[in-house]
């Protein structure tokens, strides 16, 4: 039967749908039904055709004429008497799309026919010990990866869209009991605050929610680990899930959270309080070595002890450059290296990394351009940056190495206190949603310093960080009432 | 005017008194206590604190009077407002002439110790640049600033005191007994101006007026944890240097730190951590004074606010850094502001504080100005 031979407005609201979605070039049309007088209109791009038998046998029996049990359909997936441009909108979305016979009325079925990726762990936070579960593009997915963690009813999902022509589903997630109203008020505000035309990945959101756009430390938490966006949500924070993404953006946040990882709290309290020291550590060499090791050589060496002075002077006098230029050059030289390894297969990636850093160091100190102590100050340092958990916050890291680099370069070791001391200024003087980037060192906040520096052990953390305001503080524990009982 | 709408709890007023008074009286206290007072010089450190406490307590009792008001605002109300304004310019140029010998004194300190060979200009510059930045960020960053630092600061500190003492040789003090009491007077006076920084809380009165009934519990706080520093920091440079040496080296304490030895560690000299601290201490008092002084003055003239006044003040205080920069001049002056400077900086408070009792002034309890 052709479409032409149907009634007027079923043929009328089909061609207002075509009008309307811009006749693509993806769109079908599917008669269906007991004597096909009902309609299937659905992007192909976004619902593959060899689903197509099966969403028909998803489909309400009424509009099949079939005898089969009732379809597994719920009242949210399943929307009727839609208006043609809700029903363009639906179908741009990936929804099916179904003209009832008989009646002027267009359904939609949220089917989520297009393509997934399988949880895996994310390659950017791996742990030794942990789920190895991280957040994929589809946002029912991580909305239910969170759901399996978190089984209480007080989890709130509130769910918004933001760009106007990408239509984003953003979502936020929640303990009503615990997160801080102000905070979800005002996270909700700046949210619906943003005004733009597409939202591509939550880095756009987390930029745009930013209380300060232009500084260069992250002011929100961004994680692809779901029990990492679990475990901020129980401890009364927010966290913000954006379709097509799998980075969860977690609000507030400090610089303290930069170093956490939840593998500090799989493992006993010993060895998770090593692990953040030693990334402390870790984070500290990367910024400071290089400045420190100009600052000592080529102003201070009387601070070192002679033999060391002595090596250097003695290695770094066959090298024609100055000192700043072969700090310099080696850095560039393996932040070159460093972004060319991301973007070359993994295998290749390995190998350049390996021949960069054995063979081409090795041979530019026989060659006499680099000393031996230049080199491996600057690999230390390298190494040392890959220690932090969070990227965003290593890589401003990493950017501001290079100014503590130029200030020990002109002014020693005072140029080092002095870079650094901007650099703590302005990381104080930043607030994220509220709560100061410095907590709980400045101001000191005695009960979330228990999860700073060092992981104090469960039986010592009975209260939740009051960093985050929670409205209840009580994490473990509270056998007050049973006692009293 | 920008005010900030801001409030410092406990801990931040608390870390705050103490970093910046560290970071102004470590220079050169010990040298003025040890040239008074001789070889029991360290006493004038607890009498000094005992000295500045009438101060305190009139800003205290100012504060209670005026909440929403500085001693500036205060000044105005109380004096009326062309003498008010009169008088609060007369003092805040004295702070001002007191932060510029004192900045000139740190660049110098700066210049001689770590680097002799860069020109003074670079060195007074950055030095301004950095507190300048600071300044302008308001009070909550300088405190948070001050808060961060405080636990590491101090580790260090008292760390390094506890490595000199083995150097230390204790027949060069003088016994707590034998009592002196004509120069000990004399002593608590002469270095009265290193807990000047505490009087410029006066200045920040309305953030802390939620914690109004714990600031006497956090000032005595600041008081014994600074008065151990610079008793542990008189009693090092004294009983390794003698009092009669001392006067001789042109910085004591960095000297007294260049005695530990921790070789074949990492670096020769211990005397690089002291040096480290001294500085990062010296910028946040200096930081915080000139937020002061800008906030002062913004307030007395009307005009813009503190941020814009801070950025108009370093260059003029560069240029005259710049012009003083002879250290036997800056010595002198240093000398003089430490000896006769605690009569402006406590007795203006004294003053107010009489005057508003007299007079009956009264501040609003609404958020003033």
């Amino acid at each position: 039967m052709s479409i032409r031979s149907k009634k007027p407005t079923e043929l009328n609201i089909i061609q207002s749908l075509i009008h309307e979605a811009g006749n693509p070039a993806d769109l079908r049309i599917m008669p269906f039904g007991r004597d096909l007088s009902a309609y299937l209109i659905y992007l192909n791009s976004l619902i593959p055709f060899e689903k197509y038998h099966d969403l028909i046998d998803r489909l309400p029996q009424e509009w099949l004429g079939r005898n089969q049990p009732d379809p597994p359909l719920t009242h949210e997936t399943l929307q009727t008497n839609l208006s043609i441009t809700e029903a363009v909108e639906k179908m741009l979305a990936g929804h099916l799309l179904m003209i009832i016979p008989g009646a002027s009325r267009i359904a939609s079925l949220d089917v989520q026919g297009w393509l997934r990726r399988e949880p895996k762990e994310p390659q950017t936070e791996r742990l030794i010990r942990g789920p190895r579960e991280g957040f994929v593009e589809t946002l029912e997915d991580n909305i239910g990866m969170i759901r399996r963690w978190i089984q209480d009813p007080k989890l709130k999902i509130i769910e918004t869209v933001l760009g106007r022509r990408t239509k984003t589903r953003v979502v936020l997630m929640y303990l009503a009991d615990i997160a801080q109203p102000r905070l979800v008020t005002e996270v909700t505000r700046r949210l619906k605050a943003i005004k733009i035309d597409g939202i591509l990945e939550s880095g756009y959101i987390e930029q745009l929610i930013s209380d300060r756009r232009a500084s260069i430390f992250p002011l929100t938490q961004a994680t692809e680990r779901s029990d990492k966006a679990a475990s901020a949500i129980l401890e009364g924070r927010v966290v913000i899930l954006v379709d097509k993404s799998p980075s969860s953006i977690i609000v507030p946040t400090t610089i303290n959270e930069m170093y956490q990882t939840p593998e500090d709290y799989y493992f006993n309290f010993w060895i998770g309080s090593f692990l953040r020291l030693i990334r402390l550590l870790g984070n500290n060499l990367a910024v400071v070595l290089p400045g420190l090791y100009i600052a000592l050589a080529a102003y201070h060496p009387e601070l070192l002890p002679t033999q060391l002075a002595l090596s250097i002077a003695g290695t770094a006098s066959r090298v024609p450059l100055p000192l700043i230029a072969e700090v310099l050059l080696l850095e560039i030289m393996v932040e070159v290296f460093r972004e060319a390894g991301l973007r070359l297969p993994g295998a290749v990636g390995q190998t350049l990394g390996v021949v960069a850093g054995i063979v081409l160091g090795l041979s530019a100190v026989q060659a006499g351009f680099i000393s031996p102590a230049t080199l491996a100050v600057v690999s230390i340092t390298a190494i040392a940056s890959f220690t932090g958990p969070n990227y965003s916050v290593d890589i401003a890291w990493r950017l501001l190495k290079f100014i503590m680099l130029f200030a020990a370069a002109v002014l020693g070791l005072y140029g080092i206190i002095l870079s650094g001391l901007a650099i703590l200024i302005h990381a104080a003087d930043l607030n994220s949603f509220g709560v100061s980037y410095l907590a709980p060192w400045a101001p000191l906040q005695w009960r979330a310093l228990k999860d700073g520096p060092f992981r104090m052990p469960f039986w010592a953390r009975l209260y939740r960080p009051e960093t985050w305001r929670p409205q209840d503080t009580l994490r473990s524990g509270g056998t007050k009432g049973e006692d009293d009982d | 005017m920008n005010q900030e709408r801001t409030s410092i709890g406990p801990w931040l007023f608390w870390s705050l008194s103490t970093i910046t008074c560290f970071g102004f009286g470590y220079i050169n206290a010990n040298i003025y206590n040890a040239e008074t007072m001789g070889a029991n010089g360290y006493l004038a450190v607890p009498l000094a604190a005992l000295c500045s406490i009438p101060g305190l307590i009139a800003i205290y009792l100012l504060m209670k009077r005026f909440p929403n008001h500085n001693i500036i605002q205060q000044s105005i109300v109380i004096l009326g407002g062309f003498l008010g304004r009169l008088v609060s310019i007369i003092y805040l140029l004295f702070l001002l002439v007191f932060f510029i010998v004192y900045s000139t004194d740190v660049a110098i300190l700066i210049h001689n110790y770590l680097l002799e060979s860069t020109p003074f200009y670079i060195i007074c510059a950055a030095d301004l640049l950095i507190a300048a930045y600071l300044g302008s960020r308001g009070i909550e960053t300088v405190s948070r600033i001050a808060s961060f630092v405080i636990l590491p600061l101090a580790t260090v500190v008292f760390l390094l005191f506890i490595l000199i003492l083995p150097e230390v040789r204790v027949d060069r003090l003088l016994p707590i007994f034998n009592f002196q009491f004509n120069f000990e007077g004399v002593g608590g006076t002469s270095i009265l101006n290193i807990f000047y920084p505490m009087g410029l809380w006066a200045f920040i009165t309305p953030y802390c007026k939620n914690i109004q009934q714990k600031i006497p519990r956090m000032t005595m706080l600041a008081f014994s944890v600074l008065i151990s520093f610079f008793l542990l920091d008189n009693i090092g440079t004294i009983g390794i240097y003698g009092h009669t040496y001392i006067s001789q080296l042109p910085y004591p304490s960095i000297e007294t730190f260049r005695t530990v030895e921790i070789s074949y560690i990492f670096i020769e000299q211990a005397g690089l951590f002291g040096v480290i601290v001294l500085l990062a201490s010296t910028i946040i008092s200096s930081g915080f004074s000139l937020y002061a002084i800008s906030l002062g003055m913004s307030q007395v003239l009307g005009l813009w606010d503190y941020k814009r006044f801070v950025w108009i003040l370093t260059p003029l205080i560069f240029i005259t850094n710049i012009h003083l920069a002879h250290p036997g001049f800056i010595k002198s002056l240093s000398h003089l502001f430490a000896k006769h400077g605690w009569m402006v900086i406590w007795g203006y408070p004294i003053l107010l504080s009489i005057l508003a009792f007299i007079f009956k002034k009264k501040g609003k309890t609404t958020h003033g100005s």
